[in-house]
């Protein structure tokens, strides 16, 4: 029995020709676990949007959805509130209340629930997500997965028949972002809710659905089996292509055409299938030919721009030291990545770097000037910049133009000098023809892009960066990795910080892992990523029995294809 | 917060919330109408006594200083406002400056520190939670106000905190003039205005989602009205009662003004006068209560 019923949806914005969803047919049956994808502006967060009332966009809406066999637009709006259950991508802003305990029930209090039937159901939901340690704490207090988490318990206190969630894992780490998938797919499996879900990162959620409706364009391609979709995909060149996970990506990439049925979704499925794959196959001169993908760029000076040596920060109230003995040289020319998991203090050794914390121990240069007192970092124009985690806290002005313009006030130049500089950067941070929209109208990747160019007006040597892929789609990141890599090789050093393995081990020049308040490892990406077992590559962890020195996909495939 | 962990300890703050709101109520309605300034020190003592268990000594040695100027300055306003009285110290620029003014001043001072008190023993007792349930009961939009400032103030700092290391990470510390950093203050505040109205927008798409405004509300609560509340209730009210009559009839009443007249004692003025110092010291009196219980149940 189908519990969603699409029929000849279309939607178009006000004031435009173009219909952002057109001539949708499809149902999703009760139980099923559904994944939504496409490429950036395929109209995904529009349809999802349209099956919750309460949360649809204006615009010209034809064709019909019928929930439950009742149109959508005749359910209550008491039905519509606790039957279908909406969680978005951002858990901060989605948190009402300052207890646990009362964002649980505040769906509840809406419905206007007596007292004892809201103590149950938040009693039986605490159970079953495991939350009953946090239930006193304070919201503000909880880590962002925690967030979301939370937000998606107080939706299920309200025992919803289906579940909507757009990109809820964009904004997590890889880790915490795991464990919500999991609880999502539990969910389903163990209450039998229907959930339609959004995503751009597939890697993990691929193999954990039951179908998957890819929309390109306002219209739907697929809506198959995951393995079917998979195969549809083989030799095309689609745009989804990137964000599939890894064993996929090699398997498709080398055309399988084995059946769809052996077609790989997660590492050891892939491990297998790549082990049959080069049955019978002689590989030798693997890792000549990867090191051969390392291309030299011609920035390899020995001059250090940033020596940390023995760093040491700790927050008063606590006794536990942050950072601890920690060290860490960049040189001019490269591109530095630090990973590490949440909480290893990658963020706080950035906050070091420019000061906004005093380090307690140690010694730092920056730049070549030592540095002893706050006022000592080099920062600003052609010194050293800091690309925050969310562009928006450096959004002053209201146009994209002026955006720009704002970074060089204060900087002595020409205004018309100033405004031909911006006009320039636009171009080169793909926003023309944009200059007169608010950045706030942008799209998140966009305003990345702004940010990032509003930093490089400043001509810096070096370039921080806390997360700058976190919430990108995969062709955004790439694009953006890209971009980095050219200006790297202009001569800017670049020291990010992050959580993006991949990303990392196809971009970088030299990556560390933060542990224990240290710089560990620190080694060229190629080197680092095969001598790591478990914190590498989905890919290198699928080849690494026949070639350890493979870290991406792209090599996987390369390499096979001229065995 | 530190003290939470004393509190919680309390057998008073196990009291329902709505007992123990009515208690501050009458207690400063007790408190701010007494004439009498021996009343008027118990009440302070059984503050104090109670301050000393929740907060500690060294926050109260801090609070006493405050309270001290504050009663010297009332009383010196008062000398020189107002010239009522009939015993006259001396005089100031032809104007009498009198004993009766100098006390009532006195009295007036402490009654204000008094009342302090008592405030300051509210807000330690009746934490947010409690705070939202007992307005959340009858005006439940009110209650949902203070929760969600609760939560949006601690964001509203993280967010200035994100903002200031992002301008400091453009190079914007630098700026030494007056005029250029009230500026920048300026910049990062409009950044954190308009990313939380931007922001809020998803707050308020999540709560209509979760059915914001279908109706009235209910208010989740996690209390009960247990017999010991009831026994706490009624004990309270008729301490009340009686407190009151000691202080609101003109018998019972001491007169600061022309002259300090204090009040005949007899039977009727020790029962109560008596059930005031029982309605002050109520909450102590319970805890002794429940000590010696416990005391006994462990034996």
């Amino acid at each position: 029995m189908n519990i969603l019923e699409v029929n000849k949806l279309s939607f178009s914005y006000p004031g435009s020709d173009v219909k952002a969803l057109s001539d949708l047919n499809f149902q999703v049956n009760r139980g099923d676990f559904v994944l939504l994808c496409g490429p950036s502006g395929c109209g995904k967060s529009t349809l999802l949007r349209q099956m919750k009332p309460a949360m649809t966009p204006y615009g010209v809406m034809e064709g019909e959805i019928f929930f439950q066999g009742k149109m959508l637009q005749r359910l209550s709006a008491r039905e519509q509130a606790s039957q279908i259950g909406y969680v978005g991508q951002n858990p901060e802003d989605q948190i009402v209340t300052n207890k646990v305990w009362h964002e649980m029930a505040f769906g509840l209090e809406n419905l206007g629930l007596p007292n004892d039937v809201m103590m149950r159901r938040i009693a039986e939901v605490s159970q079953f997500f495991g939350i009953q340690q946090w239930f006193d704490k304070d919201t503000s207090s909880l880590s962002g997965g925690e967030k979301q988490l939370l937000n998606l318990a107080s939706i299920m206190a309200m025992q919803p028949e289906l579940l909507l969630l757009d990109e809820p894992t964009s904004q997590l780490d890889p880790i915490a972002a795991s464990e919500f998938l999991h609880m999502l797919s539990r969910i389903n499996r163990e209450l039998g809710t229907t959930i339609i879900i959004c995503e751009h990162h597939l890697e993990e959620i691929f193999g954990l659905v039951h179908r998957v409706l890819m929309l390109e364009k306002g219209s739907v391609s697929f809506f198959d089996e995951p393995r079917q979709v998979a195969h549809q995909l083989c030799g095309g060149n689609n745009a989804l292509y990137e964000g599939l996970p890894s064993a996929l990506r090699v398997s498709v990439g080398l055309g399988d055409e084995a059946g769809v049925e052996t077609l790989p979704l997660t590492v050891g499925e892939g491990r297998a299938w790549l082990d049959e794959y080069l049955a019978g196959k002689t590989v030798s001169g693997a890792d000549e030919k990867a090191a051969g993908f390392d291309e030299q760029n011609g920035f390899h000076k020995s001059k250090y721009v940033i020596r940390g040596k023995h760093l040491s920060f700790g927050y008063e109230e606590s006794n536990k030291r942050i950072l601890q003995d920690c060290s860490i040289n960049v040189k001019e020319g490269e591109w530095f990545c630090l990973l590490g998991g949440n909480g290893t203090g990658k963020s706080t050794l950035l906050k070091v770097l420019c000061q906004s914390l005093r380090h307690q121990d140690g010694s730092l240069e920056i730049l070549g000037s030592k540095v002893r007192k706050e006022k000592d970092v080099p920062l600003g124009y052609e010194k050293m910049v800091l690309l925050p985690q969310n562009p928006k806290a450096l959004f002053t002005e209201i146009t994209v133009q002026e955006e720009l313009e704002e970074a060089l006030a204060g900087i002595r130049l020409e205004e018309s000098h100033s405004k031909d500089l911006a006009q320039e950067m636009m171009a080169q941070i793909g926003l023309q023809g944009m200059e007169k929209q608010h950045p706030y109208d942008l799209s998140g990747g966009q305003q990345q892009m702004l940010a990032l160019g509003k930093l490089l007006l400043l001509k810096p040597r070096v370039l921080l960066m806390d997360e700058p892929t976190k919430g990108l789609d995969p062709e955004r990141k790439n694009a953006l990795g890209e971009f980095l890599q050219e200006l790297c090789g202009s001569g800017v050093t670049i020291l990010m910080v992050s959580h993006d393995v991949e990303f990392c081990a196809r971009f970088a020049s030299q990556c560390g892992m933060l542990f224990s308040g240290r710089v560990i490892g620190v080694d060229n990406r190629r080197s680092f990523f095969a001598g790591n077992q478990y914190f590498t590559t989905a890919a290198n962890r699928m080849a690494r029995r026949h070639f350890p020195e493979a870290i991406t996909c792209h090599e996987v495939v390369d390499i096979c294809k001229d065995l | 917060m530190v003290l939470c962990g004393k509190i919680n300890k309390l057998h008073w703050s196990k009291l329902h919330p709505g007992v123990m709101f009515v208690y501050f109520v009458m207690t400063l309605i007790l408190t701010m109408c007494v004439t009498s300034p021996i009343l008027l020190l118990a009440s302070f003592l059984s503050a104090t006594i109670m301050e000393f268990m929740v907060g500690g000594g060294k926050r109260y040695v801090q609070q006493l200083r405050g309270m001290v100027v504050i009663m010297l300055m009332v009383s010196l306003g008062n000398v020189l406002l107002s010239h009522n009285g009939i015993h006259v110290l001396f005089y100031v620029n032809d104007q009498a400056i009198t004993a009766e003014a100098f006390w009532y001043g006195l009295f007036f001072g402490g009654m204000i520190s008094t009342a302090y008190l008592w405030f300051d023993l509210f807000q330690l007792f009746c934490d947010s939670e409690k705070l939202i349930y007992i307005f959340g009961k009858t005006m439940p939009t009110l209650g949902l106000l203070i929760s969600m400032s609760l939560h949006y103030i601690p964001t509203l700092h993280r967010r200035l905190a994100i903002i200031r290391d992002a301008q400091r990470g453009m190079g914007r510390d630098e700026n030494r003039s007056f005029m250029e950093r009230a500026k920048q203050y300026g910049k990062e505040f409009s950044i954190l205005i308009s990313w939380s109205l931007e922001n809020a927008i998803d707050t308020s798409d999540a709560m209509t989602a979760r059915g914001y405004g279908l109706g009235r509300r209910s208010c989740f609560h996690t209390y009960r009205f247990r017999g010991r509340d009831g026994f706490y209730l009624v004990a309270m009210c008729i301490a009340f009662v009686l407190g009151a009559i000691g202080i609101f009839s003109f018998a019972y009443r001491v007169y600061y003004y022309p002259a300090i007249v204090f009040p005949k004692v007899n039977g009727y003025l020790m029962i109560f006068y008596g059930c005031y110092v029982v309605f002050v010291c109520l909450p102590l009196i319970w805890e002794g209560i429940g000590v010696f219980y416990e005391h006994i149940r462990s034996k």
